[in-house]
């Protein structure tokens, strides 16, 4: 079964591509909402597949897709509305890497959060990234981001990065420590701040903080769902 | 045929009447370690009762215009000591530590 794509729109040249998917403190989610809103992108494209969940969006009666692509201003953001297994988001990343290196993109993203057990005594989480290669790294100057110096990375982002690199795409995991269960807009905050020099336009962070009470009961029960996902399909779910 | 039409509401942000928080709840060597999150709430809005296997956690806070009522009655995993139970609430999530209940043997007299 395979992962279907399509756009609407005239393609963007050297794009920077951003993935985000529900997972630990919905990180990912939460900034590539409020990054959609900032720089208002357009929604421009859909992915669909017979093995994503049965769940659609339902907006004035109508069904919507769950994983959407938004584009403007040099930048994609593939955001997937509602927690995905692992085997459909797995295929989901390939699928979306393929789609993406035909369009040489100058970096690639996916962005996600680290369960920190103290998050609750962190004003500021710490933002980490690793690189698929120098290149990326060289690309990605100036971003405000912790890099990994030494050691292991498992999971899904080990995952994106290894296929990133295998399709010779440009790619950076961004992650943040956050609270895992618990919708996180502070977390996404920092991870903004950290890959604004890199997007090449200003990303105003004050409303996301403005409304993050309201965030966080907006996404009580995605967060629920998503805990429940990884509970179900245990496997590199902690980064989102 | 269950799943087929299960309601699926999740994403929508629809206030009701009392919202149910997410909570997790942890046994450490402290105790029982449960965390609320509880976005809006301040210290003067919050009621915490506590007994021997269960703590009950009610709110009320205003999240964009919105007057928000939470209640969570929550079940401890071992019995805890109600008396020494502690809670500490910051940005909106609440932690609260509730120390096992000390079990002690007391002689039994024989008739």
């Amino acid at each position: 079964m395979s992962v279907e794509i399509v756009e609407r729109a005239p393609e963007i040249k050297d794009p920077i591509l951003i993935l985000a998917v529900p997972g630990a403190g919905l990180v990912g989610i939460i900034a590539a909402d409020h990054l959609i809103k900032a720089a208002k992108l357009e929604e421009i494209g859909k992915i669909d597949s017979p093995l994503f969940p049965p769940v659609i969006g339902v907006r004035d009666g109508v069904a919507m897709n769950t994983v959407k692509i938004y584009g403007g201003k040099g930048l994609y953001v593939v955001k997937a509305e509602v927690p995905l297994p692992v085997d459909p988001l797995l295929k989901l990343t390939v699928a979306v890497l393929d789609w993406v290196a035909r369009k040489r993109p100058r970096l690639a993203m996916v962005i996600g959060g680290i369960p920190e057990e103290d998050r609750i005594k962190l004003d500021k989480p710490k933002v980490m990234a690793v690189f698929s290669s120098e290149e990326a790294k060289s690309l990605a100057q100036g971003m405000g981001a912790e890099l990994m110096s030494e050691g292991y990375l498992s999971g899904y982002a080990a995952f994106f990065l290894r296929e990133a690199g295998r399709r010779g795409v440009p790619a950076v995991a961004i992650m943040v420590q956050s609270f895992a269960a618990y919708p996180d807009p502070g977390a996404a905050a920092e991870v903004l701040r950290a890959v604004e020099p890199v997007l090449g336009f200003d990303v105003d962070i004050s409303q996301l903080e403005a409304e993050s009470e309201t965030i966080r009961l907006k996404l009580k029960e995605l967060m629920a769902k998503t805990v429940e996902t990884a509970r179900e399909s245990p496997a590199p779910m902690y980064i989102g | 045929m269950g799943w087929f039409y299960r309601e699926v509401r999740w994403g929508y942000y629809t206030v009701r009447d009392v919202e149910e928080p997410l909570h997790e709840v942890k046994v450490t060597k402290e105790g029982v370690v449960i965390t609320v999150d509880l976005p809006g709430v301040r210290k003067e809005d919050l009621m915490i009762s506590a007994s021997e296997d269960a703590i009950l956690v009610e709110a009320v806070s205003h999240v964009g215009g919105a007057k928000v009522r939470y209640r969570k009655l929550i079940r401890t995993p071992v019995p805890i000591d109600p008396d020494r139970t502690v809670a500490r609430l910051t940005n909106g999530i609440l932690q609260i530590i509730a120390p096992p209940k000390e079990v002690g043997f007391r002689r039994v007299k024989v008739e």
